[in-house]
């Protein structure tokens, strides 16, 4: 159901194994402008009240100049801190966001055995990520209306 | 109606309020009535009102962050507001809760303090 939630109000997904890929996929071709969340999204619910977290994950390209992490402009980082605020303001118009965890991901290799000094663009892209796990807890009537499967 | 006027004194004390959160108090204060689903009339728990609202307002407050500079850049949110006080007008809110519907006959949904648990 949560799923569904974030898909009809615009976000991206992917499962946990092509995760990175998908979003790779998505940021090579164009500046993509959605969040991404990965599946799937493990709910516990009991008596009508169900928490889960959700590890959602926002890219955006690098500006022009930005080649090492030291050289990650500021205005970079206070984009990066602006899309978190937003994420957070949609998740709390709905849900009760208890815990918060973020990481910005200078130049993200899109791959989990990475070296990190010698990480090699994506399709010629250079790609930071924006990493959040927040923690809802919502009652499931809240919800109600998101039962039907969206498409992506 | 809860305005700012309802939050200078403690437990629900937050301090700076003023009048321009008066409108976003009010929508905060019509979901603590749905979320506790109270089966009498809403003036009964004027004041558990009051105390859910204190809580749903520190939920929708954006926080400072922290950088840490290093190989990935983290980013910690902390919040302003005491938890023990939050914690406080919490506790009071479903014990008070409790207390009216014992006197008054009515329901609650209690459930949904759960919620909140190890939330502050």
């Amino acid at each position: 159901m949560i799923e569904n939630y974030l898909i009809q109000n615009g976000f991206g997904c992917g499962s946990v194994k092509n995760f990175a890929n998908e979003v790779a996929e998505r940021t090579k071709f164009a500046k993509d402008e959605r969040w991404y969340f990965s599946t799937p999204i493990i709910t516990n619910v009991s008596g009508g009240l169900a928490e889960c977290t959700v590890h959602v994950a926002y890219p955006f390209l690098a500006q022009k100049g930005e080649t090492v992490e030291s050289g990650v402009y500021v205005s970079t980082t206070e984009s990066a801190q602006q899309k978190y605020f937003e994420v957070c303001d949609f998740f709390k118009e709905k849900f009760l966001v208890p815990k918060k965890k973020l990481t910005f991901v200078p130049f993200w290799s899109f791959s989990e055995n990475e070296k990190r000094l010698e990480r090699a663009d994506a399709g010629g892209v250079r790609v930071h990520v924006l990493v959040v796990d927040l923690t809802l807890r919502y009652k499931e009537v809240w919800l109600r209306g998101c039962t039907t499967v969206a498409e992506d | 109606m809860i305005t700012h006027a309802n939050f200078k004194l403690y437990p629900t004390e937050i301090i700076g309020i003023n009048s321009d959160y008066d409108l976003e108090l009010q929508a905060m204060e019509l979901s603590a009535i749905e979320m506790l689903e109270y089966s009498g009339i809403v003036e009964d728990i004027a004041e558990v009102i009051q105390l859910l609202v204190f809580i749903l307002f520190w939920n929708a407050r954006r926080s400072e962050v922290i950088n840490t500079v290093g190989e990935t850049k983290t980013v910690k949110e902390f919040t302003e507001a005491s938890s023990i006080q939050k914690n406080t007008a919490l506790f009071l809110a479903e014990k008070r809760l409790k207390a009216i519907c014992f006197e008054k006959g009515q329901t609650a949904d209690f459930e949904m303090f759960k919620l909140f648990y190890d939330y502050l």
